[in-house]
């Protein structure tokens, strides 16, 4: 059981919980999508796919941002959740951050990731609680649950794709500095700019 | 301060008086200023022997315009130059110099009085002093408040500038791109059906008072620049929209909030609201600029109670801030700040050959040199 | 500063430390060790940071004044989210929240010797009291000069102006320019407004080094030329903005007009 416990400097009381499934089976994915349009309380969680999750950092983030928004009334979402897809989107539109972010049952396996932010908590057994839970949702003998790791996430993303998405096709790139860094500065302004 | 300013004292005396004439604008002012010798400061400041004005008022609706305006100047001066030497019960062969507006300001107006100036001269074999007029207001807001080395705000008709002290010059760190304040709460008024009487920019205040919804206008400041054109335009659209027979459904009538109509006492509330907003961050930028934490107002908006107000409050919020105005008497355009700062030029030895007092609508506050400061 | 801004920024960011760094009319900026949402941030400096707040001001009204704070608060971000994309050395942004004013952005610089903190400005200053005459119009200074124009004429090769730039508004880090501080900036294809953008730093580096100006200014407009590069068009851009440098110093950066 692998999960990341984060909590933000500026918001102790919270604590964010993040655990990464690769190789979630369609048919899987598709109950979630349904689950989660119908609102079922036991999906209550954020579900990512990590087809433009560049890196842990841009992931984080937008968590934060979302927490943000949501802590100051500046949310544009309803739910915590929703609004932490959002903020991963450099488009200003709900419904085409869920696309791109969202549960992606449009392929025959795919990676997941799962958010929740929760009041703090200062024992683990929650949080593992928790996993066990989300484990019974998404583990099949196909998937598995797996470490939250920028080199993982790196080699997932279709950079094409991901330039397109984050309009950088034009942004220029230097040789000498890594780019999977130089990539994360981006989308990260690209999101905070968002609608402005 | 190393300068010396009595190089030129009269044997026998130990003291200046200077009459000065204005009438760039609709004003015309004679005042009689009196400047023991020495150092000018706490201890010695000047003394206001007499100052007089007579103001061109117009019928409601209109603008004054030059011609007329400077006739009014011509039927006027002599009889307020006499009143103004028997207030101060001296007579012409006492005076040190005759100082005069040089400019900026209205050309024919201007004409008329330095030719009134250039008479008396020649009648009493005095020399004469140019003056700029931004400077004189600066001169005698600062005799007069003891501010020592503030940030100006000059707003007036024809002026919107913020001025500050540097190595002999009142340079100018930001000023209007279009039009200037006072012209555009005239042409406001003009715009809304504003009573001119007694003055467009007053009653605008007090129609402001009763506004109660904020109607955002546009906001352009630019460094310590600012533009007041784009305000004109909107209002334009919005009030003709206001007044028109068959009205027309425009959302920027109606408060979001209350779902209330928007009201002429509105648009004065917000009119203000957003152009002293405006004036007093570019006055506050200047400040942090130069590091001073002093602010004088000059000019006729300068009375303006909530412009007053704001600039008190952004003050407030600086280290050891302080904030200086003058009344009405020094405010609106008068003789005696030409006087004043013209008598100042006059004991650093500026004073102009006949042939050179020639009046100019455009001259630059930071044209002129100003010598008798050393700081 | 007063009381009131130290107490506003302590009520929207509890717990953060903050060290004034500067005070202007508009902001303050800060610094912190506190990374708002990881602990290994992939910047230069992974350990300090700059925090940029533009408080309320009690003179404006509220509406007025929420309107203004979110808009030049987002403008900076996208402005330097632009820099970032045309790869102009400046800060990146970590966060923002422009509601509140506030821009979490990456710190840039070392330390100098006398203490101070390595902006263009107080590299050359310390140059200027340690070395000698001849040593401070020497190679090393020159390189940094023509960095500095380069990265001045990348920035309006983009038609971006900064619209304040001083030699304290540029920052070394390794010896290379970064520029900072973008509350007055802009975007501009006109020449006038490269010129007077020119002009402003021309000016602020007389009165701050006016022993060396001449030499400085010489190498920053060497530098500047460099950046427009070889090509026939952009050629034409430089002398046109060289064309109108000339026009503003004649007049100053105010035209003349009616009082």
């Amino acid at each position: 059981m692998v999960f990341e416990k984060v909590v933000f400097p500026s918001y102790p009381h919270k604590t964010v919980f993040i655990s990464v499934f690769a190789n979630v089976p369609k048919n899987v994915l598709s109950v979630v999508k349904t689950k989660l349009i119908e609102g079922d309380p036991n999906y209550e969680l954020c579900f990512l796919n990590t087809n433009y999750i560049i890196s842990t950092e841009y992931l984080y983030s937008a968590i934060y941002k979302a927490i943000l928004n949501f802590e100051t009334g500046q949310s544009k979402a309803k739910t915590l959740n929703t609004e932490i897809i959002f903020n991963l989107s450099p488009v200003n539109n709900i419904m085409d951050a869920f696309k791109r972010f969202g549960v992606d049952d449009s392929q025959d396996q795919s990676n997941v990731i799962c958010i929740k932010v929760i009041d703090y908590v200062s024992d683990g057994n929650c949080l593992e609680d928790l996993n066990t839970h989300i484990s019974k949702l998404l583990h099949t003998d196909a998937s598995q649950n797996i470490p939250l790791q920028d080199a993982y996430l790196f080699k997932t993303v279709d950079i094409s794709k991901f330039k397109k998405i984050f309009k950088l096709n034009d942004a220029k790139l230097s040789e000498s500095e890594n780019l999977q860094i130089q990539l994360t500065r981006l989308a990260i302004g690209a999101c905070l700019i968002r609608g402005n | 301060m190393t300068v010396d300013l009595d190089k030129r004292l009269r044997p026998g005396r130990d003291y200046y008086l200077a009459l000065g004439l204005e009438g760039s604008a609709n004003k015309l002012g004679v005042g009689i200023i009196r400047h023991g010798v020495g150092e000018p400061g706490p201890h010695n400041s000047a003394q206001v022997l007499s100052n007089v004005r007579d103001t061109y008022i117009t019928p409601p609706g209109e603008g004054f315009l030059p011609r007329d305006t400077a006739r009014h100047h011509r039927h006027w001066v002599v009889r307020i130059i006499k009143r103004a030497l028997a207030d101060a019960g001296v007579c012409g062969r006492d005076l040190d110099c005759i100082c005069f507006t040089q400019g900026p300001g209205m050309g024919a107006p201007l004409q008329s009085v330095v030719i009134a100036a250039r008479t008396l001269a020649q009648l009493w074999n005095l020399p004469l002093v140019g003056v700029n007029h931004c400077v004189g207001h600066i001169e005698m807001g600062r005799e007069i408040t003891g501010a020592q080395n503030p940030v100006v705000l000059y707003v007036s008709g024809g002026n919107t500038q913020i001025i500050a002290y540097s190595r002999q010059r009142y340079r100018i760190f930001g000023e209007t791109l279009d039009i200037a304040i006072g012209n555009c709460l005239d042409r406001f008024a003009r715009v809304l059906k504003i009573s001119n009487d007694p003055a467009p920019g007053y009653n605008i205040e007090q129609m402001a008072k009763k506004g109660r919804h904020l109607v955002e206008l546009p906001y352009t400041v630019k460094g310590m620049d600012i533009s007041m054109s784009g305000i004109l335009q909107y209002v334009d659209v919005l009030a003709k929209d206001m007044f028109s027979s068959t009205p027309k459904k425009n959302k920027n009538l109606v408060d979001q909030e209350s779902g209330e109509l928007i009201t002429p006492e509105d648009l004065c509330f917000s009119l203000q609201e957003s152009l002293y907003s405006m004036l007093v961050e570019i006055t506050e930028r200047a400040m942090a600029h130069v590091q001073s934490n002093q602010v004088l107002i000059v000019g006729g908006v300068g009375s303006n109670e909530r412009l007053q107000e704001m600039m008190e409050l952004m003050v407030n919020d600086r280290k050891n801030g302080s904030i200086h105005a003058t009344d009405e008497r020094f405010c609106i355009d008068n003789g005696i700040m030409i006087a004043h700062a013209g008598l100042l030029s006059y004991r650093m030895g500026q004073t102009k050959e006949l042939k050179d007092t020639v009046c100019t609508q455009r001259f630059r506050t930071d044209e002129v040199w100003v010598n008798w400061r050393d700081d | 500063m007063t009381d009131r801004v130290v107490q506003l920024v302590e009520d929207i960011l509890p717990g953060i430390p903050l060290q004034v760094v500067s005070q202007g009319a508009e902001a303050v900026v800060f610094r912190t060790g506190v990374h708002p949402y990881t602990a290994h941030p992939s910047l230069t400096n992974p350990n300090q940071f700059i925090i940029k707040y533009r408080p309320s001001k009690k003179y404006r009204h509220p509406k007025i004044d929420a309107s203004i704070t979110k808009s030049r608060t987002a403008g900076e971000v996208k402005f330097m989210h632009r820099l970032a994309k045309a790869g102009i050395n400046a800060p990146n942004v970590v966060s923002a929240d422009f509601k509140r004013g506030l821009i979490w952005m990456e710190h840039l610089g070392e330390v100098l010797p006398s203490g101070e903190v390595s902006s263009f400005k107080n590299h050359l200053w310390s140059v200027e009291r340690t070395r000698s005459p001849d040593e401070c119009v020497s190679e090393d200074i020159q390189r940094i000069c023509e960095q500095v124009g380069q990265l001045i004429g990348q920035l309006h090769h983009n038609d971006m102006i900064h619209g304040d730039l001083t030699s304290s508004n540029i920052v070394l880090q390794k010896k290379v320019p970064y520029l900072i501080d973008f509350g007055l900036s802009s975007y501009s294809g006109l020449a006038e407004d490269k010129a007077v953008d020119l002009y402003v730093l021309e000016r602020a580096i007389q009165s701050t080094h006016s022993m060396y100006a001449y030499k400085y200014n010489q190498w920053l407009l060497k530098g500047y030329e460099a950046a427009y590069g070889t090509n026939k068009q952009n050629r034409r851009k430089y002398v046109e903005v060289m064309g109108k440098l000339e026009d503003v110093r004649q007049r100053g950066r105010k035209r003349s007009m009616l009082g």
